[in-house]
């Protein structure tokens, strides 16, 4: 007799096929739906050198305490916090992209990664330096006197024309380095003309782009 | 293949790709320049590395400064830039922590130099933090008798903490291991010279 | 036993005559020092949380330091109780309640012997100071060798009888295996690696969490979730609804349960793709969570009907099937970059933690040790009323400890944000929630010994009766075993 009566209750159990609730449906679709779009949103392109994300992530509201500490001589009038000046959003994009390679302090590490400040690259033609970090850098180069010969990626899928110009005029300004800011038109121009350009580049193809450019410009 | 060695090989593919994507991959791409023993750091401050530890520091102190739009870490003054992995590349004991009751020590031996500071902090939090949940790391220092004037690094204790007259405490190796980790907790990637501006 | 899903084999109460006299030994060695050490792990955690209301609280005495003991509590939790519970779990699986070959039984002594062997050494090594401070694998070196062989030894066994004896719908099966391939593998390559010197640098971290969530998800979740397809049909007379989905389900819990944990690395030293990745998975393994839930509670609705007897099981399981649900959400919401800049490093993960440590696997895995016990020891458990104490002063323990951590770290992580307020602050404004904490935890330890003193009842109780009426109590136990669990 109790054996018998477990068995029964599982038949009746399976016979009625129950349907899928509607609702759960729904939710699943939802979450994975999120969290596939998250995941593609913030893969940072898969990249080893990609610590924080442009964008959304990047551009959360700090507040205000954190932007004061960043930046003591902002002086200027008060602004929205999305409207930080160039040099403090480049700074972030530096710590958060370029400091892994060229080191906090912009000094690099020596026999690998070559020093932004005082490089005559980062203090030269702003285009040439545009092309340089959009579409990477490979083989010999020579920064501050010193002999390199690596490999820098592209940045041009990971961060938008205004972050690169951002940077750039950070690194133009920062660590001694006193060169004129760089422009988001410039950046953009750049971009236009080199998209065929694939690979990263060379130091000799890279530097042609600085005459070519003022031509392209006038037109 | 029948089904149960499927479920097996496809349980091992699974675990696999973690091991693959968040072991293997990061200790080649962020790991120590060279994957090879040498190189490895020696001395107090590693030894004082394990004490930190042994002891449970990290149930209660972290060591990530984490970017500005992720949380207050550098407002606070706890570190001035984001942690990045250059900072932990020659590291064994990389506490990176999992509750803040205290504040982030990544960049403390930046803040704090002195090493009587942190012998007085261990031996006893309430001097220096009254009411602190910080626990006394006392039996990490000995008390020795005290023959002619005080060793030079010997605390200086009044009141309750004060040793019997004749004795002076000092700190244990691991004491002086300890702090001298602490130290070096500049996170001052390799061949850096100066500071952020 | 009923071990199937969907499979013809009905969860019928056969042969406890015979089962109790070959398996009693094998599950009382692996259960008894559990309950021990869940003593341990609870002990240790009051006097943990103890030590944060007042750091003078037993004066300053290493072994009992608070970083030495908070992590000790954890180790033993999982590392006493929920381990051989779930080798109990996978044993009872393959057993089905009949014999078991004289091979399996000294295989089993010999597990519990080197098991606890190492375990009292390593627990006793994490108090004396010989941890690396790596969370779940903080047990020393010198443990690992006599865990591992304790480990293997059964668990290769288990896995051989599982793989023999395969039911082609069985998710029970499926979420054991896991389990019982998951730990042997990443703990022997985490140990293994942990050892090279040269593994250094931020790879140690994402190591660390790599195992942190796959034990938690992969290793032991996987074991509470093959006790839940277990015991659902003797409790409720009918499988877990939707295996289908349930497979489903099982593959997404295998592949994303080792990739969640480095959704604790946000904001840390590591690319942006690791940290996206953790928290992607933790969204999908919430959604596995729940397509679980969904065929527990189809079955339930439709299974439990009549219902007599309080069951305590029955109550455990579903306590536990909760937690789950609950604690797969907070994991993946408080894992968005958005909310974890207030709430990363605060007491809220660590409520987080302790409802799926405590309210979902150590929910179901009382839940398996009322029902498996008396089919075990040929006895109903003594007392319906002790069951139904433990029962009341688990879930009230667990459900006001995790809601006093939750509001605590809620505080703390706003506090913690605003850079303007000093951090000696922001723990006074955190410290009454701890300290209520530690009234929750109190039950939590009354409950367990609650628990224990039944057990030490009940094995008394089959003991004595074995020796003077067997027969009779044997014949006793084939018809009660049906209706008590
Ligand atoms: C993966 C490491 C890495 C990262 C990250 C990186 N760089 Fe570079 N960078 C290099 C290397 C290597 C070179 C030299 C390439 C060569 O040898 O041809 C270089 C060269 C340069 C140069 C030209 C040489 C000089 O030092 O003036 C500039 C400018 C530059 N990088 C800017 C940046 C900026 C801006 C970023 C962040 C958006 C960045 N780099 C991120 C590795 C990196
Ligand atoms: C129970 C939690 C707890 C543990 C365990 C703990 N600390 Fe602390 N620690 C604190 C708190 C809280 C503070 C801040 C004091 C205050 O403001 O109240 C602190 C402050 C500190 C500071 C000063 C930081 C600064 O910026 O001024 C140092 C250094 C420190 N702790 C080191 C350690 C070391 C080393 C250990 C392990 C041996 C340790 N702590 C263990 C809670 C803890």
């Amino acid at each position: 007799m109790n054996r018998e009566e477990p068995q029964e209750r599982v038949v009746q159990g399976t016979t009625s096929e129950e349907r899928l609730p509607c609702l759960f449906l729904v939710f699943a679709t939802v979450i994975v739906l999120f969290a596939v779009a998250f995941f593609l949103r913030y893969s940072g392109g898969w990249r080893w050198d990609v610590y924080d994300a442009s964008g959304y992530l990047a551009g959360l509201p700090r507040s205000s305490a954190s932007v004061a500490a960043t930046t003591a001589p902002a002086g200027g009038p008060a602004q929205k916090p999305s409207a930080a000046s160039p040099i403090e959003v480049g700074q972030d994009v530096y710590q958060a992209n370029c400091a892994a390679c060229h080191q906090p302090t912009g000094q690099g590490m020596s026999g690998q990664f070559p020093p932004v400040a005082g490089s005559d690259w980062v203090n030269g033609d702003p285009r040439v330096l545009a092309a340089m970090v959009l579409g990477g850098l490979q083989g010999p180069v020579r920064v501050a006197g010193a002999e390199y010969n690596g490999m820098m990626p592209a940045w041009k899928t990971v961060l938008s024309d205004a972050k690169i110009a951002a940077v750039l005029t950070f690194l133009r300004q920062a660590w001694g380095n006193r060169s004129s800011a760089v422009e988001e038109e410039q950046v953009k121009s750049v971009r236009a003309e080199t998209t065929s350009h694939a690979a990263p580049w060379k130091v000799e193809e890279v530097e042609t782009l600085a005459g070519k450019s003022a031509g392209k410009e006038a037109k | 293949m029948t089904e149960p060695k499927r479920v097996l090989l496809g349980i091992l593919l699974a675990t696999g790709v973690g091991w693959l994507l968040l072991v293997w991959m990061p200790l080649r791409k962020l790991g120590p320049i060279r994957p090879s023993a040498d190189g490895a750091p020696f001395g107090r401050a590693v030894i004082g590395g394990k004490v930190y530890a042994a002891n449970g520091c990290a149930s209660c102190h972290t060591q990530v400064i984490r970017p500005p739009n992720l949380g207050s870490d550098i407002a606070r003054g706890w570190g001035a830039r984001r942690s990045l992995p250059v900072e932990y590349q020659e590291e064994h004991i990389v506490p990176l922590g999992v509750l803040r009751l205290g504040p982030d020590l990544a960049d403390v031996g930046e803040r704090r130099t002195e090493p009587h500071w942190y012998y007085r902090l261990l031996y006893d939090p309430r001097t220096v933090y009254p009411g602190t949940v910080m626990p006394s790391y006392r039996y990490l220092f000995s008390r020795v008798p005290l023959l002619g004037s005080p060793l030079p690094d010997a605390l200086s204790l009044s009141g309750r903490d004060a040793p019997p007259p004749g004795f002076q405490v000092v700190p244990g190796p691991k004491a002086r291991a300890l702090v001298a980790y602490l130290l070096s907790l500049k996170r001052v990637p390799l061949g850096e010279t100066g500071k952020t501006p | 036993m009923a071990n199937m899903s969907e499979s013809e084999e009905a969860p019928v109460m056969t042969a406890a005559s015979e089962a109790g006299s070959s398996l009693r030994g094998p599950f009382l060695w692996l259960l008894g020092p559990a309950t021990v050490w869940l003593w341990v792990a609870t002990i240790l955690a009051l006097l943990g949380s103890l030590k944060l209301v007042d750091p003078r609280f037993l004066g300053a005495w290493g072994w009992l330091t608070f970083g030495r003991i908070s992590p000790a509590a954890f180790l033993s939790f999982v590392y006493g109780f929920g381990v051989p519970v779930g080798l109990s779990a996978a044993l009872w699986a393959v057993t089905k309640g009949g014999r078991l070959p004289l091979l399996g039984r000294r295989w089993c002594l010999a597990t519990s012997f080197l098991w606890n062997v190492g375990l009292w050494g390593g627990i006793t090594g994490v108090l004396a100071g010989e941890s690396r401070s790596l969370s779940w694998l903080g047990l020393p070196t010198f443990s690992l060798p006599s865990l591992g062989l304790a480990y293997l030894l059964s668990a290769g066994w288990l896995v051989a009888a599982l793989v023999s004896q395969w039911e082609k719908t069985s998710l029970a099966s499926r979420f054991l295996l896991l389990g019982l391939v998951w730990i042997p593998w990443a703990g022997g390559a985490a140990a293994l690696m942990l050892h090279d010197p040269a593994v250094r640098g931020v790879a140690v971290g994402s190591l660390e969490w790599w195992f942190n969530d796959g034990l938690l998800y992969a290793g032991l979740g996987a074991f509470a979730l093959g006790i839940v397809y277990l015991l659902v049909p003797v409790s409720l007379g009918r499988p877990v609804a939707f295996s289908g989905l349930g497979r489903i389900a099982f593959w997404a819990w295998a592949l994303f349960a080792n990739l969640a944990g480095t959704a604790h690395l946000v904001g840390g030293p590591f690319p942006l793709w690791m940290v996206s990745l953790g928290v992607s998975s933790r969204f999908l393994l919430w959604v596995a969570a729940v397509a679980v839930g969904v065929g527990f509670w189809v079955a339930a609705r439709g299974g439990a009907a009549e219902k007599g007897d309080w069951d305590p099981s029955w109550h455990f399981l579903r306590f536990g099937m909760s937690s789950l649900l609950v604690a797969a959400g907070l994991g993946a919401l408080l894992a968005l970059p958005a909310w974890s800049r207030y709430v990363h490093y605060t007491v809220l993960e660590e409520a987080q933690l302790i409802l799926f440590l405590y309210g979902f696997l150590g929910m179901t895995f009382f839940s398996l040790l009322y029902t498996l016990l008396p089919r075990v020891l040929g006895r109903p458990w003594p007392s319906p009323t002790l069951a139904k104490a433990h029962f009341l002063l688990s879930s009230y323990g667990i459900s006001f400890l995790v809601g006093l951590l939750a509001a605590g770290g809620l505080f703390q992580g706003v506090g913690l944000d605003d850079p303007d307020l000093p951090i000696h602050e922001v723990i006074v404004s955190l410290l009454p929630f701890l300290r209520s904490a530690a009234a929750p935890a109190t039950a939590l330890l009354a409950a367990h010994a609650v628990f224990g003193l039944h057990l030490l009842w009940l094995v008394v109780e089959s003991g004595s009766s074995r020796r003077v009426e067997e027969e009779a109590a044997l014949a006793g136990s084939a018809r009660e075993g049906v209706r008590t669990p």
